[in-house]
């Protein structure tokens, strides 16, 4: 006879810059209230079904691997998180948007629309709960309205520094760029990225914004506009 | 279907610890090495910083890892010992040292005409030694400290008497008030607070604000170099006198920091059916269908990360597991994460 095995897994968590910030506005906004799981840097193709000791033994590879630290950008962990479904479940959910890439010139505005595939045995539908729409470097919008049933504009925030993300919930969203060139100083082009995921499914998709540094000046003399490039 | 669930009632508990750690940088216990900068230690002019403090460093200041460990001071209540910083009447007295003194009185006694008192005996000036605050953390730890002192041969191992006082300690402005008496690690020699005479300690301990103030009367009648040079609007080079006094041929200065570490827990628990399927691009090909055939039955999926969210869907706060745990309709989890402040 042996000892069950009653110990409890203990982790050290570190917060996030999202959480920092959170903090640091003292605004109520840091209460940490759920959880998700993720499998970060996990690879099933390792999980292998033709292991010649049989079926217990087919998770060895991702069982025995060690895992990195956590790492405190939000928008780089997290990424493949796990998602509780009926058992006997054989497609899961994925989300796709009307744009592969978001190109915006200074001031001008796109409205993002994604759908979900597999949701609920359907293709192609909206998830009733919308999606969390997460742009990489929010300084680089002047607006991101979520739109739709639930959904919520930015809200206002200090100018950072540096590249901070931030989360809007809705059923799409129209994202307006910034209309000034002082974050651009030598570049023509600033990068970016635009994370959707279904909050009812947990499906994500990443797609590059790119802002291109173009004016447009209208004269007072009436003639047409002047691209400044 | 869903990635998120919400923590319940008892999942969330605060608990708060206590750390005790050594002061110095490193965790070094017994500080043995006191270099300063030869920049501040300059006393050229009545206002120049070294007329004030001089900071001492575990290292010479030409390394780049010389961090500033404590700094020590000189105060005379009437400004003797360091010059005027306008010599002429109306302002005769108004010096560094008399700066320094009104200043630590201030802290301590909230009142300017209140003077130093160590037993019965009132000096008319102090030394200061003042842990960097980053060192110390919340507050050192009392019954820790062993201060070293010495001239020649003559050595003064000195201590604050904590462990041999029973009951509280006196609380003033700058927190709690222990004596500075001879002995080490709490524990005094002999029976007396009064250590020189019958009316004067050596000093007074105050490790809610990382401070220790000498009696320069009591420690100069043991070590005669601690005898300040208490000339009217002359540099007596006192705050010198008690660097050269710290020993550096037997070094010793232990004293240890404590600190609270408030901790948040967060029992993350994960039931049988709930965090079987993956949105892992490696689970599921282009379409969302499962790359493993086997797992249409009996999915597994592997845990490596716990993030933890506000009510607005923002990530906080995140843990990662040392090594993937196995989740399948057979297996409940508990994590515990911690997180502290």
């Amino acid at each position: 006879m042996g000892y069950l095995d009653n110990t409890t897994i203990t982790v050290d968590a570190i917060l996030t810059k999202a959480g920092r910030q959170a903090l640091a506005r003292n605004d109520g906004s840091f209460r940490i209230t759920q959880f998700a799981l993720g499998d970060d840097e996990i690879d099933y193709t390792l999980y292998n079904e033709d292991h010649p000791n049989g079926s217990q033994f087919n998770g060895e590879a991702i069982e025995n691997m060690p895992l990195l630290e956590a790492f405190p950008d939000e928008n780089n962990i997290m990424i493949h998180k796990l998602v509780t479904l009926p058992r006997g479940t054989s497609k899961l959910p994925v989300v796709t948007a009307n744009l592969s890439a978001v190109q915006l010139s200074l001031g001008s505005t796109t409205t993002i629309n994604p759908t979900t595939l597999n949701f609920s045995g359907l293709s192609n539908l909206k998830e009733p709960g919308g999606y969390f729409f997460t742009v990489a470097d929010r300084r680089l919008f002047t607006q991101a309205v979520g739109v739709g049933a639930r959904g919520k504009s930015r809200t206002a925030k200090p100018f950072t520094q540096s590249a901070l993300s931030e989360t809007i919930k809705g059923q799409s969203l129209s994202l307006t760029a910034i209309n000034s060139t002082s974050l651009f100083g030598t570049n023509t082009v600033l990068l970016t990225t635009l994370t959707i995921e279904g909050v009812d499914s947990g499906a994500r998709v990443t797609i590059p914004v790119k802002i291109t540094k173009e004016v447009i000046v209208t004269k007072a003399t009436g003639e047409t506009g002047v691209q400044i490039r | 279907m869903a990635t998120i669930n919400r923590y319940g009632e008892g999942d969330v508990v605060l608990s708060t610890d206590k750390v005790v750690t050594s002061t110095w940088s490193d965790n070094v216990n017994n500080l043995t090495t006191f270099e300063t900068s030869s920049v501040q230690a300059t006393q050229t002019d009545p206002n120049s910083q070294g007329n004030f403090f001089i900071e001492v460093y575990n290292m010479a200041t030409s390394s780049v890892s010389a961090s500033v460990q404590f700094s020590i001071s000189y105060g005379h209540k009437l400004g003797s010992g360091s010059v005027d910083f306008t010599n002429d009447t109306g302002s005769f007295g108004f010096s560094a040292a008399r700066c320094v003194y009104n200043q630590y009185r201030q802290l301590v006694y909230g009142d300017e005409t209140q003077n130093f008192i160590f037993s019965t005996h009132t000096p008319e000036d102090i030394y200061v030694i003042n842990v960097n605050r980053a060192r110390y953390r919340h507050n050192l730890k009392p019954g820790s400290l062993n201060l070293r002192l010495i001239q020649g041969n003559t050595v003064l191992k000195l201590t604050d008497d904590s462990v041999t006082t029973t009951g509280s300690a006196t609380i003033t402005n700058a927190g709690r008030q222990f004596n500075l008496v001879s002995g080490s690690s709490g524990v005094m020699l002999g029976s007396s607070i009064a250590q020189v005479g019958t009316t004067s300690s050596y000093g007074l301990f105050y490790p809610d604000a990382g401070l220790i103030v000498l009696n320069p009367d009591a420690v100069g009648t043991t070590l005669s170099n601690l005898v300040p040079t208490r000339g009217n609007n002359s540099n007596g080079q006192n705050i010198q006198k008690l660097y050269n006094a710290i020993d550096n041929t037997a070094p010793q200065f232990i004293v240890d920091s404590e600190e609270r570490i408030s901790s948040q827990f967060y029992f993350t628990r994960v039931k049988n059916f709930e965090f079987n399927y993956s949105t892992n691009p490696s689970f599921i090909d282009g379409t969302g269908n499962l790359n493993h055939t086997s797992m249409i039955d009996m999915p597994r999926v592997y845990i490596s990360t716990v993030g933890l969210y506000n009510d607005n869907g923002d990530l906080l706060a995140v843990a990662k597991l040392s090594q993937p745990v196995a989740k399948d309709f057979t297996k409940e989890a508990l994590i515990r994460v911690k997180l502290d402040y």
